[in-house]
């Protein structure tokens, strides 16, 4: 997989917005009115991505690398990897006095 | 392979310096044993294998780049590991990770992240979720502006 492919699908499958901060474009993504930071890409970063990097771009989307590699190859539909995210994804209860 | 079902062999305990207090100033393991070698590496599941964890203190002081700069008000607990390729490290209060394939770019792209993730999110402050509102909130109780 190469970083374009990653971006593409970030901007393209996902409908990602890209904010280009720095050193970094992060990628943020609405859902229900909340703005999710769902990637981060080194401006640094060409060509393929190695196992780590993929591995860093997996975690922010709280998918296995496995399963990130198949929502950019287009083997797991976006709607899936979606289910995946909204279940997984962190979900905070705040206590109030 | 090694007693730890591992393919790896490792001199045990790993050879490392003390993670207090390193910074900057940290940049290769003592005694230089850690020599992965690609051509021997077995890797059926393609997964990013970590090869050694090993938790990391930021110390307070530390300057993030940029303009403005920002320091650390107080140390952070960061994980650094040891990957196939490169070098992980993570500050989970922060939700992020610099990666290089040295240490050094490592840290350098940690600061950096750090950096950038804050002016993103405070860009974007009006609808965050609750999780980056909440890395938000960490990222302003430990960064303030550093002298110029």
């Amino acid at each position: 997989m190469t970083v374009d492919e990653a971006k593409d699908a970030f901007t393209g499958k996902l409908g990602a917005a890209q904010d280009k901060s720095g050193k970094h474009i992060f990628y943020c993504f609405k859902d229900s009115g909340s703005d999710y930071t769902v990637g981060k890409i080194s401006h640094s970063w060409t060509g393929q991505l190695n196992d780590t990097q993929t591995g860093m771009l997996a975690k922010k989307l709280c998918l296995q690398k496995q399963e990130f590699e198949n929502w950019v190859g287009c083997t797991l539909e976006n709607d899936e990897m979606l289910k995946i995210w909204r279940n997984r994804r962190p979900t905070y209860i705040h206590l109030t006095s | 392979m090694n007693s730890s079902g591992s393919n790896l062999a490792f001199a045990e305990p790993y050879p490392y310096a003390s993670t207090v207090g390193i910074g900057n100033s940290f940049s290769e393991p003592i005694g230089g044993i850690f020599t992965p070698d690609k051509s021997k590496w077995v890797d059926s599941e393609q997964e990013a294998k970590s090869l050694a964890k090993i938790p990391l203190m930021i110390p307070a002081e530390t300057v993030l780049p940029g303009d403005p700069k920002y320091k650390l008000n107080s140390p952070v607990n960061g994980v650094i590991e040891y990957t196939i390729d490169g070098v992980l490290i993570t500050v989970h209060i922060f939700d992020e990770e610099g990666y290089g394939e040295t240490y050094e770019s490592a840290w350098d792209d940690l600061l950096s992240s750090i950096r950038d993730r804050y002016a993103s999110l405070v860009k974007r402050e009006q609808g965050l979720s609750p999780p980056d509102h909440i890395v938000l909130c960490e990222l302003r109780r430990y960064l303030s502006e550093a002298a110029q």
